[in-house]
């Protein structure tokens, strides 16, 4: 039985999701509205594995979402993900959250697709993404963010949350959220597993100072 | 070769070191490793808590690997994981807690949350040191500069704090005035070493109580290289070092006088001062108390202590909320 371990982190806190044979089976949500006083990301896992019937032992693999999210979210996330696969000695998949809906948008659109992650202080990641592939990701303030990603575009889909654009004309893009769904869809695609530990997508984004 | 569950994973990663031991019960340190960031923090003379969250993000997993290896140790030989709970960056806390969650999951092992100064208080005792009680402890690093009486381990009353800057800190900004990078407090004490203390800076608060003020010493000193440009940076440094030193070993004679104390103990990073190290056993030579000093190597941020403090924790059944608490007063566990 293949059972993995699905950490998402674009919320103000991570959730987990668990896949059995690729199709999601279970999952857990912190709802605590303040993240530093819910319950931990052992807490949640415990007892998601449990109410599936299933110990830690038992996973197989594991996927996280490495933001672009909440940054404290995706930190917390990915440091679980990395320590827990290095103790389990169990493959880890990084998923890039705007390049997972940005290349799903484009590909099920046929158009170039942005993504739009909004942060804190006004301040966004803009992924653009054409046939499946990344064009460039940017963060900084939404609307340069968004400009410079859009340039020489006319016509777009736009996933994470309406915007304008002079001169462009977006259509929906689709789901604006990593679900279970995602991850069974990225599994499903054949996942490219890693040794090293993963880092955050903050980490790779293209700064616009503002 | 280490007896199953015989030691204590510790991870330390509350500012800019990455840090990961194993120690043993009797504070013998098995493995350990820091990755410092200070060439990452060198630029702006201090420490930049984003590119710290990303240090630690990157570092974890590689220094804990590697402590590991340096013993041939896996799981079984760890009895806990211990982790640095508080007080300290947010990012950076978040980074090393969750961690050790995943590892504590993956392995199956408990994983305690510790009080970083309360780790300090514990680097006193690693590798054979010992503290006699009741002791009045120095706390001096770049984030805190505190008195505190013990009546015996576990117990811990502030007699003061500081009302402004650390003393880690003002060594820091002397530093940065003088061009001498960052971290500051090593590069102070050796330029000190070289000069004479003939200009007078304040000694603040030097005749009142148990608390600390190193704000109007480093204004002082701000001051005086402004205006004159070209004065001597020895003589500086060592006038700075001399006015913080004095003001550190009254504060210390002060409370050996005030509370019925066996041994003082200094810890934190300003222990490594050599300077802090002559002054303090003069203190104790007077006062007819032990001395208690961390080793060089365990006077900085370092994952030992946190592992030693964690051996406290599990024999108390103390088992705080795994999530990051950047204020946490070292009277708290
Ligand atoms: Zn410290």
């Amino acid at each position: 039985m293949r059972l993995t371990l699905c950490i998402h982190t674009s919320a103000k806190s991570p959730w987990l999701y668990l896949l059995k044979n690729g199709l999601p089976f279970a999952e857990a949500m912190d709802d605590n509205r303040d993240p530093m006083n819910g319950p931990t990301l052992s807490q949640m896992a415990e007892g998601m594995l449990q109410d599936a019937g299933a110990v830690v032992r038992d996973l197989t693999d594991m996927l996280v979402d490495i933001g672009p999210g909440r940054l404290s979210a995706v930190r917390a996330g990915v440091s679980f993900a990395n320590a827990l696969s290095f103790g389990l000695k169990i493959p880890l998949t990084p998923v890039n959250a705007s390049g997972t809906l940005g290349m799903q948008a484009s590909l099920a659109t046929g158009l170039p697709a942005l993504v739009i992650h909004k942060s804190a202080a006004g301040a966004a990641y803009v992924g653009r993404y054409q046939g499946g592939e990344l064009q460039s990701l940017r963060y900084g303030p939404l609307s340069e963010a968004l400009a410079k990603s859009a340039e020489g575009l006319t016509q777009a889909a736009l996933v994470g949350q309406e915007a304008d654009v002079p001169g462009i004309t977006f259509s929906d893009g689709g789901p604006d959220i990593i679900t279970a769904a995602t991850f069974a869809a990225v599994l499903a695609a054949g996942p490219t597993f890693t040794s090293d530990p993963i880092q955050p997508i903050t980490e790779q984004s293209e700064v616009i100072d503002g | 070769m280490h007896e199953p569950n015989s030691l204590i994973l510790g991870i330390e990663s509350s500012c800019d070191d990455t840090a990961v031991a194993l120690v043993a019960r009797d504070g013998t340190v098995a493995a350990a490793l820091t990755q410092s960031q200070a060439e990452i923090h060198a630029q702006y003379g201090g420490v930049y808590p984003e590119l710290a969250s990303r240090a630690h993000a990157a570092e974890i997993i590689p220094t804990i690997r590697q402590t590991l290896a340096q013993i041939d140790a896996g799981p079984e030989h760890v009895r806990a994981i211990a982790v640095t709970r508080g007080p300290g960056l947010i990012g950076p806390l978040l980074v090393g807690l969750n961690a050790a969650e995943g590892l504590g999951l993956g392995w199956s092992k408990p994983v305690v949350g510790v009080n970083h100064l309360r780790g300090h208080l514990r680097s006193a005792e690693l590798d054979g040191g010992n503290i006699t009680y009741p002791a009045i402890v120095l706390l001096a690093s770049g984030g805190h500069t505190l008195m505190a009486y013990m009546a015996d381990a576990k117990s811990v009353e502030i007699l003061g704090g500081t009302r402004d800057d650390s003393v880690g800190e003002a060594y820091d900004k002397v530093a940065r005035m003088l061009g001498l990078g960052y971290p500051g407090g090593p590069a102070v004490d050796k330029l000190a070493k070289t000069g004479a203390p003939d200009i007078t800076f304040p000694r603040p608060m030097i005749r009142e109580g148990l608390e600390f003020s190193f704000s109007g010493l480093k204004s002082a000193v701000a001051r005086l290289v402004e205006r004159e440009p070209d004065v001597d940076k020895p003589t500086v440094a060592a006038s700075f070092v001399a006015s913080a030193m004095d003001v550190l070993a009254a504060k210390c004679a002060r409370a050996l006088a005030e509370r019925e104390a066996a041994s003082l103990v200094v810890v934190g990073g300003v222990s490594a001062s050599p300077q802090l190290r002559e002054r303090t056993a003069d203190v104790c030579a007077a006062a007819g108390v032990d001395l208690a000093l961390p080793s060089l190597k365990w006077s900085t941020d370092n994952g030992a202590m946190i592992a030693l403090a964690g051996w406290d924790y599990l024999d108390m059944g103390l088992a705080p909320h795994l999530k990051p608490a950047t204020r946490l007063s070292i009277e708290q566990f």
